[in-house]
């Protein structure tokens, strides 16, 4: 079900600027999604997810952020160079991002019915009793009863509060929805049912996901591809059979082997070696080079290259 | 096998302006030396509550505590303090467990200042060096200050601090959950170096079950105060029997998944504030019925080995169960 490209990021390089040194957050990124697809991009604290995704919102701080280089095309439009006018017409309408931690994504002291309420009405002509018949609508499709419009965040629990943020984020139809880590601040049980949320949705509106996850098994329930990031930029890409069964990266291979998993019996977890690399001070070469168990020479004097036709993984090396 | 910790009808209430919040509600289970015990559930269940009501971090309501045989809850604090070498904490947030004004080494040379107060300045210095050897830690960062460092190493300090009194029995309260998984991996293992070499017992704390089912042998799950079951952990693995725990292990999203059936839960985990009698999982099982709701359902003997708090369970063994099974 892959159509047009509705997001494509080329060679995109954030930077955050501070008096003392400069912080590479994203490095040359290259990602698309297409329509109807959910991309996982998974990655350690640092790997530049979130900044990523906070410039195609163009929603870097800046100060001390700044876009270095690079493209975001949405629907071939370069949000880069689009005004801050255009910018607000597509965040909503055309893109939409649900925030990582539901606790404070929602305003205290106003009732969860006024600000779904402010985000119809902000971005879409509609009067109220229509924006309000459209706000339950989609509430109750996230599993939230209407008769809650009237009530308070701290009137929910964290998982019905993520439901909220969700319902937010769904109000206008976005064609791209971006999900930062949603379950992460989530229990188990509850985000299982979040997820089945977010899979009904998928399959009932078609919408197409990026969705940034540090636990590969989020992504594995709802991706269809997967990319792996590590220091601001991509090392492998492909679809979740590829990735997860025929795994090339060295850094994919390791983040595999450090998860405990249900299925094995083994005693001994093998780490990577090592802390992923500081931003303001990136190795030479292979960014991954000082943690890599197959580094040579070249890995530490020249940047890999990219390998691979649709399964691709940026390593010297054909693994 | 020796049993080290023993706890019976161990019982935590807070008093709220709503009523009384059970955190613990007759909970009791003996650890064998050597041994770990790990202790799963959501946030609420209590698991938090009952580490540190174990070392009387917070004084139990009723119920005993008995360590080596001696019945803690009776210690008065300054046997207490004494007692506390032997049994020690590893707190969650190694960003709030260290003192920022204070080095590494300061850390931890201050347990060994408090339990050892004639040890010599010299050897104060060398037992250090040993222990951040121990933990992995270079010697170079003896002066460091504890901003210098990421999550993973800082826990690695928070360990060492830990053993620097050789305890028997230490609480791990979810000790690798603010770490990414490459750095997660390296403590886990370290832990498991650890509890060979010192021959240590362990309550490992964790809301995440791969990780429990790596380090333990023994797991207890609890849902809001009460431990629902208990058993050597290839059984709760293999065949588990309450509700709750399919629940929990159907709900792991999981790398291998391809169409597996899931248990997935309705509605959400009750107030523990003033409780309504029968099974607290009641409102949210699938299995439940009138009697559930009716009567406490205690944790009895399934099995010589296995505990279960379920009188449902004659269909939950029924049932065919497979977490991980491919399609």
């Amino acid at each position: 079900m892959t159509g047009d490209k509705i997001l494509e990021i080329k060679n995109l390089h954030v930077y955050y600027l501070t008096e003392e040194e400069t912080i590479r957050a994203v490095n040359g990124l290259n990602l698309e999604v297409s329509e109807g697809e959910s991309v996982g991009l998974v990655g350690e604290t640092g790997a530049g997810k979130t900044t990523a995704c906070l410039a195609v919102m163009q929603l870097v701080p800046d100060p001390p952020g700044v876009i270095a280089d690079g493209e975001i095309l949405y629907k071939g439009e370069n949000l880069i160079y689009a005004s801050e006018k255009r910018h607000r017409e597509i965040r909503g309408n055309g893109i939409s991002m649900i925030f990582q931690d539901p606790m404070t994504a929602l305003n205290p002291v106003m009732t969860i019915g006024q600000q779904l309420m402010e985000v119809v009405q902000t971005h879409q002509k509609l009067g109220r009793a229509q924006a309000k018949d459209k706000v339950i609508k989609i509430l109750e499709i996230v599993g939230v009863k209407g008769d809650r419009f009237n009530d308070y965040p701290h009137q929910f629990s964290g998982g019905m509060k993520q439901r909220v943020v969700i319902t937010m984020a769904l109000l206008c139809q976005p064609e791209l929805l971006i999900a930062d880590e949603p379950t992460t601040a989530l229990d188990v049980t509850i985000q299982a049912q979040v997820l089945e949320i977010i899979r009904k949705l998928q399959k009932d509106l078609g919408t197409s996901m990026l969705l940034i996850s540090h636990d590969l098994g989020v992504v594995a329930e709802i991706c269809t591809k997967v990319a792996i990031m590590y220091a601001g930029e991509i090392v492998e890409f492909g679809t979740v059979p590829e990735v997860f069964r025929s795994t090339r990266h060295p850094y994919t291979r390791g983040l595999f082997e450090s998860i405990p998993r249900l299925e094995s019996k083994s005693e001994k977890l093998t780490p990577i070696d090592g802390l992923p690399p500081n931003p303001a001070d990136l190795p030479c070469g292979c960014a991954f080079h000082p943690r890599c168990r197959h580094r040579k020479p070249v890995c530490e004097r020249e940047e890999p290259p990219m390998r691979g036709e649709g399964h691709i993984y940026k390593c010297h090396f054909e693994l | 096998m020796e049993t080290l910790l023993e706890v019976r009808n161990l019982n935590k209430f807070f008093k709220v302006a709503a009523g009384e919040l059970r955190a613990l509600d007759n909970v009791s289970f003996k650890i064998n030396k050597g041994e770990t015990l790990g202790i799963v559930g959501e946030s609420g269940c209590g698991k938090s509550t009952l580490g540190r009501v174990i070392l009387r971090l917070h004084e139990p309501t009723s119920g005993r505590v008995l360590f080596d045989g001696m019945d803690i809850t009776s210690f008065s604090p300054e046997e207490m303090r004494q007692m506390r070498r032997h049994m020690q904490i590893v707190f969650q947030d190694p960003y709030a467990s260290l003192n920022p004004r204070m080095t590494i080494s300061q850390s931890i040379e201050e347990p060994l200042r408090v339990f050892f107060p004639q040890m010599r300045e010299a050897d104060r210095r060398k037992r250090i060096a040993e222990l951040m050897e121990l933990v992995g830690l270079s010697a170079r960062t003896y002066n460091a200050y504890p901003h210098e460092f990421d999550g993973g190493r800082r826990q690695r300090v928070a360990i060492a601090r830990t053993l620097a009194v050789n305890p028997k029995f230490v609480v791990c309260d979810e000790p690798v959950s603010s770490l990414d998984v490459s750095v997660q991996a390296q403590i886990l293992n370290l832990m498991v170096e650890l509890r060979k070499r010192m021959n240590l017992t362990y309550i490992f704390i964790s809301h995440d079950l791969s990780v429990v089912k790596h380090i333990s042998d023994y797991v207890g799950v609890m849902y809001l105060g009460r431990m629902v079951e208990f058993a050597p952990k290839s059984e709760i693995f293999k065949n588990p029997l309450h509700p709750y725990t399919r629940a929990l292990l159907s709900a792991i999203p999981s790398t291998e998944a391809n169409g597996r059936e899931r248990l997935i839960l309705e509605g959400e985990i009750t107030s523990p504030i003033n409780p309504k009698p029968g099974c607290r999982f009641a409102p949210r099982c699938p299995y439940a019925r009138e009697i559930c709701a009716e009567k406490n359902i205690p944790l009895l003997e399934h099995s010589p080995s296995h505990q279960l708090a379920c009188v449902r369970s004659d269909e939950t063994i029924g049932a065919p169960f497979a977490y991980n099974a491919p399609a």
